[in-house]
């Protein structure tokens, strides 16, 4: 039997989405394991799984060819187009032109008409499904021949395909049909190959086509509704292909099936690509020099030069110049070896752009720990002094395009699209030979546990109510790990899951598993590339109307184009928005790039813990760390950052790290040659780049190969290979076999650990300029934050932050909230700010800034159910007399003005508490006005709002709504307690019982048994060094946050409560953890509500 | 694409026992009667309603697919055999029946 070869030209995998059952890599593996040489994949609608399929088909050595299964003329009527050899470019260039032309992969004639000089590269396979093959079947050949006429001059060629799939004589891929459109074929002198419509890898995946199939047509799954009637459509063999081909011509009488064979591999041979030369794998696109100014490629490198030099001067003085200089020329060096010049331009470009429009822009990742991106103004790290390397973002010994993502201000995200559209991409994207230099990239949504769960559900026809229960039950896991799962997860424990029919759904739903479902748009990527875009990638238009790649990142990497991620921060909005806040308020212009780095009352603030709306350091792990911490200086924020992730707690780095920094423990450098590496951590190893520089040092390599040896610590077999060079080398080197033992262990132990200290600055950098607002302008900064919410805490915790550091909180007023947060200056101060507070275990007193003499006035945005058009309405009307003037010039919606009357946004223009009005006279002249504007419809309006303007309010004499109903109806209204803390009503109670404020807690002892109380804030359960489960309780008292902690033993009873209920009362010991550090380690806690009211029954007894 | 007809034939019962050479009937016994085949019309595989079968078992029900053959068919010795001879000198036609196996 060996020998026999077979060509599948029609195949379609995962990337048909919800179609096909196998991912390109499972199908070249079996393709591969049946010794086929070439195999095609023409996914219906798309050809996002092409690049997969390239790189696994040169992997195995097999040819690949690549085509695309589409509507035809009208929608239901489908064909297979198949790039001709060396001429991919052209069916990418005509599936684009498809998609910018409609959103139903419909191929027409006059697109064919317009764009004939992509499709003459291109062969099409009309089959059974097409309307050429509907016509045999109906036996009206010379309509078949007429249309095969109409489109021939269009194509490189055309084919009759044959199918037989065994299936019922009518059906269409029955050997009845296939036969007779081979006959057709015969005595028309047309070309006829043979295909097995591939959808499946096995017939053994025909239940995963049918809930495929199902899902599709959001259908439960039944015979109608399945497109299949067998399993015969999978990856067949080519002795079982041959069969076929006999059977079909034998009916078609032909001797035997070698015609059909012979052709089909004649098609073949005339379609097979290069995954290199054509695909384009391994190559590299960038903008070429004339697009960013200059002539040739010698004019960019001069370009890159002068601008680095540039900078140079400007950033640089002194002893660290020189250094610099030196540095730069290093990186040239490399960027020139490697032809990346083009790269760092147009990211200069982009990011110089954004600023030039006022918008933040600051890089994130590796790309900080270059000299180059930081002269360029893409980054804002200086990297000598901060120990950042190059080599761990960018190296000669590695080709693939390094990755520099930029933070923007994500409100402001889609401007930089909209830029970056305009200056690289040609706008008209359906006229023949664009040639755009950019476009979106596509991101693969694939089956997951839930998702697998609701289709599978679905498909088989499962209560809709259980299949909500056990998908929303399921943690976000991929669905082959189910079974594991449902046996862990307590909550899960209602269904009845040893049931047969849970069984199967989920091993159902382990088949999904991986599968794509959904071609999205990447949240944040877009792709850069030469004028030749469109020939190594097809594209269409994505939901929000922009043009993108049919690949996803990782594809657009293996093709070479340039992949920027331009990621929305709403922190940047938010200090974006302070800035100018303090511009408008104070006439203050500040350059928040140019502060210093050490000043230390920012580092007060950040000592202190009071860091709620700090970047980074505000969550209550991070608010623990900071305490035991005490960070005093930017470097100190980037390890707190580092430090703070799951490896290093899991490995338990932390502790080490904070025993030397106290000086409880010795700091060990195992060697003095790593001392110089190791100071700035205490001796533990936290950052890639130490582990790079460890190695360089005791190999005497280059830290370009120091970083390719770290990459290979991360698998098992890599560290090896590394160990065994690493002893070699070290010893040689003269380091002694114990020290070389040791180092290794840290080496081993730690690189999986480690953090890239460029991307870790890079987060600093944000969190050092988020404090430094906070404490210099600590009401725009809290203005800011809650206008661009960038944080974990709800805003009625921001609210009371803000009250504490002494800022009014001015309530929603018609005539001056906005749909921002403003800052307002003030003279009626109420509050006492937090007193410098000192601390014992150090000794430093800390100085804490005054922020009185402002307010924050409420905004409008947060009104609930209002919509943005009614507040831009509202404002734009302004000022209004009274509230008649409101209702009738607005236009804001019945609802929206009762809340605003009900949170009191009327009773400065309105004259509550002024002639013994109150809030309930309000209440009542709202709806007196409402009944008469019911009327007012039916009248000529202009009369009736003029007569209505004089109405004065009278006071009825009915009592004033108390503070609970104001709370009440701020709860309602706003979501936030605005002119008192929610705790407020409990104030007398919660003194008689004794329990301490959040600001008391750092006076205590630790081992001090403690009564808390407050609004749960934050519930966390992050993994712990010790596998067990430990719940983080947040509690906002009004003088700031308790931190509890609940370990396994106190969860027990305590868990149920915590999760359920907004307002605790807690008991527990506190724990001293560092000079600022306490924490509450809980062994109880109630309801607030219960005990307040059976305190209220007592009382009313002793009474 | 495949279309379905629900006019399903209902299999007749005593069609009990097939003869079959290399996968292929060849005879069957039906209603007591020995059927020879003397056309194989067309032959179709099909899956069966699996889906209907979930929850019987913890397992995932087999897809349960089925080859169909039509055929025609008739009861041995109900064919008879003849021979026809042609005189090509008097161009007359003589018929006898002959039986099988005789």
């Amino acid at each position: 039997m060996a020998g026999k070869q077979f060509t599948h030209l029609r195949v379609a995998s995962g990337f048909s989405f919800k179609f096909g059952t196998a991912l390109p890599e499972s199908i070249i593996e079996k393709a591969a394991h049946l010794g086929m040489s070439s195999i095609a994949l023409t996914d219906r609608e798309g050809m996002s799984g092409a690049i997969r399929f390239a790189k696994s088909c040169e992997e195995a050595g097999i040819t690949p060819i690549l085509g695309i299964n589409l509507s035809f003329i009208q929608k239901r009527y489908r064909v297979t187009l198949l790039a001709k050899a060396h001429h991919l470019s052209s069916l990418y260039r005509l599936v684009t032109a498809i998609n910018m032309d409609n959103s139903e992969s419909l191929l027409t004639l006059e697109l064919l008409k317009k764009f004939k000089e992509y499709s003459s590269n291109v062969l099409v396979m009309h089959g059974a499904e097409s309307a050429v093959g509907e016509a045999i079947l109906r036996r009206k050949e010379s309509e078949a021949l007429g249309m095969l006429e109409a489109s021939s001059a269009f194509f490189a060629g055309q084919s009759i395909e044959c199918v037989s799939h065994q299936s019922r004589e009518e059906a269409l891929f029955s050997t009845q049909s296939a036969a007779r459109l081979l006959g057709f074929a015969r005595s028309h002198n047309l070309e006829a190959v043979l295909t097995n419509a591939v959808r499946m890898l096995d017939a053994e995946d025909a239940p995963v086509a049918d809930v495929l199939d199902a899902a599709r047509k959001l259908v439960a799954i039944s015979r109608n509704n399945i497109e299949r009637s067998n399993s015969e459509g999978y990856l067949k063999s080519a002795e079982e292909m041959h069969e076929i081909a006999d059977e079909i011509a034998i009916a078609a009488g032909e001797k035997n099936g070698n015609g059909l064979l012979a052709t089909t591999n004649k098609w073949a041979e005339l379609c097979g690509l290069s995954p290199r030369l054509d695909v384009g794998i391994g190559a590299i696109h960038l903008p070429e020099p004339q697009v960013l100014g200059a002539t040739d490629s010698q004019g960019l490198a001069d370009q890159l030069r002068q601008q680095c030099e540039a900078g140079l001067s400007s950033k640089y003085t002194g002893e660290l110049s020189v250094k610099a200089a030196a540095r730069l020329e290093e990186e040239l060096t490399v960027i020139r070896g490697l032809g990346f010049e083009s790269y760092f331009l147009t990211v200069a470009q982009i990011a110089q752009s954004a600023k030039s429009k006022g918008i933040r822009v600051a890089a994130r990742g590796s790309g900080a720990g270059s000299i180059v991106c930081y002269l360029l103004g893409i980054s804002g790290i200086e990297p000598i002094n901060n120990f950042l390397l190059m080599e761990r973002f960018c190296s000669p010994l590695r080709r693939d395009l390094p990755d520099i993502d930029i933070d923007v201000e994500s409100d402001r995200r889609l401007e930089i699209y909209d830029d970056v559209f305009a200056k690289y991409a040609d706008p008209d994207w359906q006229s023949p030979g664009n040639t755009s230099r950019c476009a979106t990239v596509a991101m693969v949504e694939t089956y997951k546990a839930r998702s697998a769960i609701r289709d599978v559900g679905a498909a088989i026809g499962m209560s809709p109510m259980e299949v909500d229960a056990l998908a929303k039950a399921l943690p976000r896991i991929r669905s082959s790990n189910i079974a594991r799962a449902i046996e862990t997860i307590p909550e899960l424990q209602g269904l009845n899951l040893n049931s047969a029919l849970i069984k199967t759904v989920v091993q159902l739903a382990a088949k999904l598993d991986g599968l794509p479902r959904h071609l999205a748009m990447h949240p944040c990527a877009i792709a850069l590339s030469d004028s030749s875009l469109q020939d190594f990638a097809p594209l269409q238009r994505n939901a929000s109307g922009y043009p993108m790649v049919q690949f996803n990142k990782d594809d657009v990497e293996a093709i070479g184009l340039l992949k920027l991620d331009v990621l929305g921060v709403r922190m940047q909005s938010a200090i974006s928005f302070t800035l100018s806040e303090i511009e408008r308020v104070e006439g203050e212009k500040i350059d928040i790039d140019e502060i210093n780095f050490d000043d230390k009352l920012t580092f007060d603030l950040i000592k202190s813990t009071r860091t709620l709306g700090l970047f980074q350091i505000e969550s209550p792990g991070q608010r623990e760390l900071v305490g035991k911490f005490a960070p005093s200086s930017f470097n100190d924020l980037i390890i707190g950052i580092s430090l703070f992730r799951p490896g290093p707690v899991k490995a338990d780095m932390i502790s080490p790290f904070l025993r030397t920094r106290h000086g409880f423990a010795q700091r060990s450098f195992i060697h003095q040659d790593l001392e110089e590496i190791l100071t700035e951590t205490e001796g533990v190893v936290v950052f890639h780049e130490q582990v790079i520089r460890i190695i360089a040092k005791m190999t005497g390599v280059t830290y370009a190969d120091g970083d390719q040896k770290r990459r290979l610590l991360g698998t098992r077999e890599g560290q090896q290979e590394v160990c065994d060079w690493f002893y070699s080398l070290a010893l040689s080197r003269g380091y002694e076999m114990a020290t070389v033992d040791k180092v290794w262990k840290v080496l081993r132990d730690f690189a999986s650990f480690g953090f890239c200290k460029a991307h870790a600055a890079a987060f600093a950098l944000p969190t050092y300029q988020s404090g430094w607002l906070k404490t210099h302008h600590t009401a725009a900064f809290i203005a800011g934050v809650l206008t661009h919410d960038p944080g974990m805490y709800p805003k009625r915790l921001l609210i009371d932050e803000a009250r504490q550091w002494g800022i009014e909180i001015a309530p929603v007023d018609v005539n001056k909230s906005e749909a921002v947060y403003r800052v307002e200056k003030t003279n009626a101060v109420t509050r006492k700010p937090f007193q410098a507070v000192n601390t014992k275990a150090s000794g430093e007193l800390l100085t804490l800034p005054d922020a009185r003499g402002y307010a924050i006035r409420m905004s409008l945005a947060d009104i609930s159910g209002i919509s943005g058009e009614e507040v831009s309405n509202i404002v734009s009307a302004r000022p209004y007399l009274d509230l008649a003037d409101f209702i009738y010039r607005s236009k804001a919606s019945a609802p929206t003005t009762q809340a605003l009357v009900n949170i009191g946004a009327f009773d400065e223009i309105c004259g509550v508490g002024k002639n013994g009005v109150n809030r309930r006279d309000l209440y009542i002249h709202l709806q007196e006005l409402q009944k008469i504007n019911g009327n007012k419809k039916k009248v000529d309006s202009s009369q009736l709002s003029f007569n209505l303007l004089t109405s004065d309010i009278e006071s009825l004499g009915l009592p004033d709504i108390t503070q609970e109903e104001q709370l009440k109806n701020e709860l309602t209204v706003l979501g936030m307690d605005v002119t008192s803390h929610l705790l407020a009503p409990y104030g007398e109670f919660l003194n008689s019982i004794g329990v301490t404020k959040s600001s008391d807690l750092i006076k205590a002892r630790s081992g001090t048994s403690v009564v808390v109380v407050g609004v749960k804030v934050a519930l966390q359960t992050p993994p712990i060094r010790t596998g067990k489960r430990v719940m983080f309780l947040t509690l906002d008292d009004g003088h700031g946050c308790n931190d509890l902690t609940f370990f396994e033993s106190a969860q027990e009873n305590f868990a149920y409560l915590i999760r359920n209920t907004a307002l605790i009362l807690a008991r527990g010991e506190i724990r001293r953890t560092g000079p600022r550090g306490v924490s509450i380690r809980a062994t109880g806690a109630w309801d607030l509500n219960d005990a307040y009211s059976s305190w209220k029954n007592e009382i009313k007894i002793a009474k | 694409m495949f279309e379905y007809s629900d006019q399903e034939l209902a299999p007749l019962s005593g069609a009990d026992e097939v003869v079959a050479h290399e996968g292929i009937p060849v005879e069957f016994f039906y209603k007591g009667r020995a059927f020879h085949i003397h056309a194989l019309l067309s032959k179709w595989k099909e899956t069966a309603e699996w889906w209907k079968h979930i929850g019987e078992s913890d397992r995932l029900p087999s897809l349960g697919e089925k080859l169909y053959w039509k055929v025609e068919a008739a009861p041995v010795g109900t064919v008879n055999t003849f021979e026809i001879e042609f005189d090509l000198a008097t161009s007359s036609w003589q018929i006898r029946p002959t039986s099988r196996g005789r």
